[in-house]
């Protein structure tokens, strides 16, 4: 299972992280600290696995955004990596070839729609089609635009 | 700064105030301005909430967002959780949504305000909306929590197998039910659930199968009994979809049909014995093979895609090694793996030397089959990654044998002189296994380890230089050749410390042996040790007066010098060390025989497994050691009399032996506290080992001398002092399970207790409570603390009043290892009888351990660096009830605080698990690693435990068999 996930840009901001086991505050800062500091500096070419206290660390990187996921030791390296695959086409397919600024904006979106693809830190949904129209259907239930016209 | 409103998606959705904002934040050109904005916000939004009635959905939407996006930049946030549970209760869907993202993200398991919002979960649940059921699910499955769990288990049990849940709601109630089942391990059952659960393996909706399969796998992780219905359903499955072919079309990723749900059920099968054919034994040979042609078919494609097909590939390369059956398979296996660790990929290469790890701990024939292989992983010890280097070690390790370790060995010597730091530690242990394990010769190992220490100093434990000082001390063909080696390695100008203490501890043992040469005369040994003192840690220095004080011992003429030194520490600022240089000023002036005595060479150390190999000459060993017990016991009876402390309490067979060579108590503080107690009953045993460990703890619950209940007390009048101890040893060992309850309980006094531990911290609350219809007198209550517990207790009243209770505050903390635990003496007077009751207090060390949890892979690992006695124990018993393997689980992970690992070992009728003291005298954090296996059929159960401390694994071994038999 997945217990946690973090987007990180190459400047070592964090751009979204959801949590799928319990820690305390004090450990999320630390565990975000210490996993910036060992994805970014990694070189090229290397694997996208690290071992990592208990947990493994599975990393991608996608421009200028590193995709991270911690999961138990026995989990499919080469599946959550498609997993993380399969998140990114997603994303690109409902922002339209998403970029970093996407995601800070629509913060509330991209968390939609990870709940859509993982839920418990299992993956919940793999086929792309599928979950891009339950995110198109709920985008529908939402009342039309021109109701919020105040905006300050 | 500008966003692409252009996508349809998001200008329909989007928020221009939320953008506008986070513009702001993103623009502003310092933290400071950045804090400013975020006030001025807060203030703002704070105020609407409070003055603005007619605030609108939209607005309030917009502002939880805001607020939401504070908070995730780590602004701390005091008000806003109401306004998003307004949301979640609306029922327009948008305010609801974010209603639940936000709550997911403010909320966790533990927040005050879940049982605000459970009733909006449970309508959510009950609605007719697909959508809103979706949300209410995930929400649970986000911030999960007990009550949840409690109040809404039985709904979401019903959604899942109603005929018109549709899939969305039903995948999601599949995983809302594994969040659950984490917090309650065992709640899901196979007695209730198996049914309902395969009986949803029939549906056809691949996203449904995929979130079920994530549950079923959990649940088998647990505990697979029960769960055996679901595999004919996973191999048919299986089937489908890898050789006939059926799947959605929307399933098929970059060309492989659900690689996800195909690596999911082939997981499912990894928990479970081989199936016979009745269960698709056969089909699934089938369905491994095809497996395997259809990656020899497509080599090229897109990263994605030979990603998804390994994937695959080695999942059920870990299913073939799991089942073990079938030797067409595994030869293909290994031709594969072969290929795998030179592929250029570093992910491939990666998996596939850790796949290469297992199958060689498969078998002897496994193993033989990758041995050609050996200076591939060799190579890849050189690998510019480390996660490559990692695995490589590790294989090394398993691959190693006698024939090969010498050439393994000195390539891991090498590679260590230039390892980077994050490894070497794990390098270092796995050498001086290696070459404990397989030297042919122990001159070998002495320069092995010693070159350990001298490249990788820093990283030799103190564990590791024990056993070079234990093994040369047993052997003593080349006691010689280590002192000789040692000595020329202390010439080198910067020793490292770890060497000096093996320097000084062997040339103090064994210098007499090479005295003879010029170049190390005594006075050059002496001279060799005392210029590198000064640079010493208090503990080295230390273990060097005991080296100087031997040295007189065997060189006469080394007096002087020595006796000079010790003046001079005769005030150290350290305790320890003045306490020692005044002790051997005095040992070394005053009387010749007993300082020869005390200072006589260390004995051999009983060992009785101290490696495999080296049976015969453990034998040959045996007679001596018992001259050597016997010179020791009477020694000690000596010394004692004549009222010193023996500064050589050397205990054979004591794990404590190892942690101070010189029996000096180093790192205790207050040292020189010989174990008379210990001593007493462990010498005469020391020569048959089994018999100590198969003495349980609880037959020392009471000494011997005194009896629970006094003599002419009306209890022991009664002439049942023998239930009374049952029911005493009935209490303390739940009370050593629990935290708190009733100790002690007759006629007149009700002894009650409530504990809590925190850290190396432990508070106790005794409650007296006078049951008798007068008044006791003269109350009070003596503790007798333990080595490693010291107990305060407050003081109390010395009368309890009829029907009165008193409480009685005690605070200890934990310094060290403890096997006993503490007791007390109760001592009151009733009209006319004195009464006196002993009990023992609840206080175990397992109360002190804090989880360990480790996977598979690493557990194996460090259960490998780890074997032989004393630090290994194994016990057969047979269980006093029938064997529950669920109960067993409970006293270990709740009542002994011992990490139950699951996903360890496939067999549902064993048990993995581990745990960590971090409190042990020298500082270093214990693990001690758990297997039991039971045969409930037989009712029997093995016990074998592996720790770093003899101690440790002789007091788990005790607390388990005490509490599980």
């Amino acid at each position: 299972m997945f217990h946690f996930l973090l987007l990180l840009s190459r400047q070592g901001k964090t751009r979204l992280t959801k949590w799928y086991s319990p820690f305390t505050t004090k450990e999320k800062s630390r565990f975000t600290r210490e996993i910036s500091n060992m994805v970014l500096n990694r070189p090229p070419k290397l694997c996208n696995f690290l071992e990592w206290k208990e947990y493994k660390i599975i990393f991608k990187r996608y421009a200028s955004l590193y995709f991270v996921v911690c999961c138990d030791r026995t989990d499919n390296e080469l599946i959550v990596l498609e997993i993380i695959h399969h998140f990114v086409e997603i994303l690109d397919r409902y922002f339209g070839n998403v970029c970093e600024l996407d995601l800070i904006f629509n913060f509330h979106k991209a968390y939609y729609i990870l709940d859509e693809l993982i839920m418990a830190g299992e993956l919940q949904e793999t086929s792309k089609k599928t979950v891009l129209r339950l995110i198109a259907q709920q985008d529908a239930q939402q009342e039309s635009p021109n109701e919020h016209k105040v905006d300050l | 700064m500008s966003v692409s409103v252009s996508n349809p998606n998001i200008a329909k959705t989007s928020m221009r105030g939320l953008t506008n904002f986070i513009s702001d934040l993103r623009n502003a050109s310092n933290k400071e301005n950045e804090e400013k904005r975020v006030t001025k916000e807060m203030a703002h939004i704070r105020k609407e909430f409070k003055e603005n009635k007619n605030i609108d959905g939209y607005q309030r939407r917009k502002y939880v967002c805001k607020l939401v996006y504070m908070y995730m930049l780590g602004y701390e946030l005091d008000f806003g959780h109401m306004e998003a549970v307004t949301l979640l209760s609306s029922t327009k869907f948008s305010e609801k949504q974010i209603g639940y993202i936000a709550l997911g993200i403010l909320l966790n398991e533990q927040h005050e305000m879940l049982p605000l919002i459970i009733n909006s979960f449970k309508e959510d649940l009950l609605a007719r909306s697909e959508y809103f059921q979706s949300l209410a699910l995930a929400a649970i499955c986000n911030i999960g929590g007990k009550e949840i769990a409690e109040f809404l288990a039985p709904l979401i049990q019903k959604l899942i197998i109603a005929n018109t849940t549709t899939p969305m709601v039903k995948k999601r109630c599949a995983l809302a039910i594994l969040r659950m089942n984490r917090k309650h391990v065992g709640s899901v059952t196979p007695d209730s659930w198996v049914e309902r659960l395969v009986s949803v393996l029939d549906e056809p909706d691949f996203g449904v199968l995929n979130s079920l399969m994530s549950l079923l796998i959990e649940l088998a992780s647990e505990n697979p009994t029960g769960w055996e219905p679901a595999i004919p359903k996973v191999i048919h499955l299986l089937k489908k979809i890898v050789i006939n072919k059926e799947f959605p079309k929307e399933y098929v990723y970059y060309h492989i049909a659900c690689p996800w749900l195909q690596v999911k059920l082939l997981k499912f099968l990894i928990f479970f014995p081989a199936p016979d054919d009745s269960q698709g034994g056969k089909v699934l040979t089938e369905i491994l093979a095809a497996i395997f042609s259809q990656s020899e078919s497509a080599k090229a494609g897109t990263v994605n895609h030979k990603n998804s097909l390994n994937a695959v590939l080695f999942e059920a390369i870990n299913l073939i090694i799991h089942l073990d059956n079938d030797p067409a398979l595994l030869k293909q296996t290994s031709l594969l793996l072969g290929r795998f660790i030179t592929v250029k990929e570093t992910n491939i290469r990666y998996l596939g030397l850790e796949a290469m790890s297992h199958f060689a701990s498969l078998s002897n024939e496994t193993s033989i089959m990758i041995k050609k292989y050996q200076d591939t992983v060799l190579l890849s010890l050189k690998d510019s990654d480390i996660s490559i280097r990692r695995r490589a070690l590790d294989l090394l390790y398993g691959m190693c044998d006698k024939n090969t370790c010498k050439h393994i060995v000195a390539e891991l010597l090498s590679y260590l002189q230039t390892a980077d730091y994050a490894i070497r530690e794990e390098l270092v242990i796995k050498i001086a296994n290696l070459a404990e394990k397989f030297a042919s010769n122990y001159s070998w190992y002495v320069d092995v380890i010693l070159q350990l220490i001298t490249t990788a100093g820093d990283f030799v434990g103190d564990d590791i230089w024990f056993r070079v000082v234990k093994i040369v001390t047993n052997h003593e063909d080349i006691q010689a050749y280590a002192a000789s080696t040692v000595f020329n390695a202390l010439q080198s100008r910067n020793c490292h410390e770890t060497l000096i203490k093996v320097g000084g501890y062997i040339l103090g043992e064994f210098g007499h042996l090479i005295a003879d040469n010029n170049n190390s005369s005594p006075i050059i040994q002496f001279n060799t040790l005392h210029s590198k003192f000064n640079t010493c840690s208090p503990q080295t220095k230390a273990l060097l007066l005991s080296t100087y004080a031997k040295f007189v011992n065997l060189f006469p003429e080394l007096t002087q010098p020595t006796q000079d030194v010790f003046k001079q520490h005769q005030s150290y600022i350290d305790a320890e060390i003045q306490q020692r240089a005044c002790e051997y000023l005095n040992l070394t002036s005053l009387n010749e025989e007993l300082m020869q005595t005390v200072l006589d060479v260390i004995p051999a150390f009983n060992d009785p497994n101290n490696t495999s190999n080296k049976d015969q000459q453990q034998q040959q060993q045996i007679p001596q050691q018992q001259q050597n017990g016997s010179t020791i016991n009477s020694q000690d009876s000596k010394i004692s009399s004549g009222g010193y402390t023996p500064p050589q309490q050397t205990q054979p067979n004591n794990g404590l032996d190892l942690l101070d060579p010189f029996g000096l108590g180093l790192g205790q503080g207050q040292g020189q506290q010989p174990y008379p107690q210990q001593a007493q009953y462990q010498q005469p045993q020391s020569l048959q080992p089994q018999q100590y460990d198969s003495s349980p703890q609880d037959q020392n619950i009471f000494t011997t001398n005194s009896p629970p209940v006094s003599a002419g007390s009306p209890i022991s009048s009664g002439g049942a002092a023998d239930p009374m101890q049952v029911k005493i040893l009935a209490s303390y060992k739940r009370l050593c399970l629990g935290s708190e309850g009733v100790l002690f309980e007759d006629n007149m006094l009700q002894v009650g207790l409530k504990s809590e531990y925190q850290g190396g911290q432990g508070r106790i609350m005794l409650y007296y409570g006078n049951s008798s219809a007068f008044p006791l007198t003269n109350f009070n209550v003596t503790f007798n603390s333990i080595s490693g517990i010291q107990l305060q207790p407050q003081s109390i009243a010395p009368i309890i009043q009829p029907k009165a209770q008193i409480q009685q505050p005690v605070t200890f903390s934990c310094t060290s290892e403890f096997t006993e635990s503490p007791t007390i003496v109760i001592n009151f007077l009733t009209p006319g009888k004195p009464i006196t009751i002993n009990l023992r207090l609840p206080i175990i060390i397992s109360k002190f351990f804090e989880p360990l949890r480790l996977s598979s892979g690493d557990f194996f690992g460090r259960w490998k660096t780890i074997s032989g006695k004393p630090l290994e124990t194994q016990e057969v018993f047979k269980s006093s009830k029938p064997i529950d393997i669920n109960s067993y689980n409970r006293v270990l992970q709740d009542g002994l605080n011992i990490t139950v690992l699951k996903q360890v070992d496939p067999n549902p009728n064993n048990i993995v698990a581990s745990c960590l003291f971090p409190f042990s005298s020298n500082g270093q954090p214990i693990s001690t690693y758990v297997r039991i296996e039971t045969n409930p059929q037989a009712n029997m159960c093995r016990l074998t435990i592996r720790s770093q401390s003899a101690t440790l694994t002789n007091t788990v071994k005790n607390l388990l068999i005490s509490h599980l038999q």
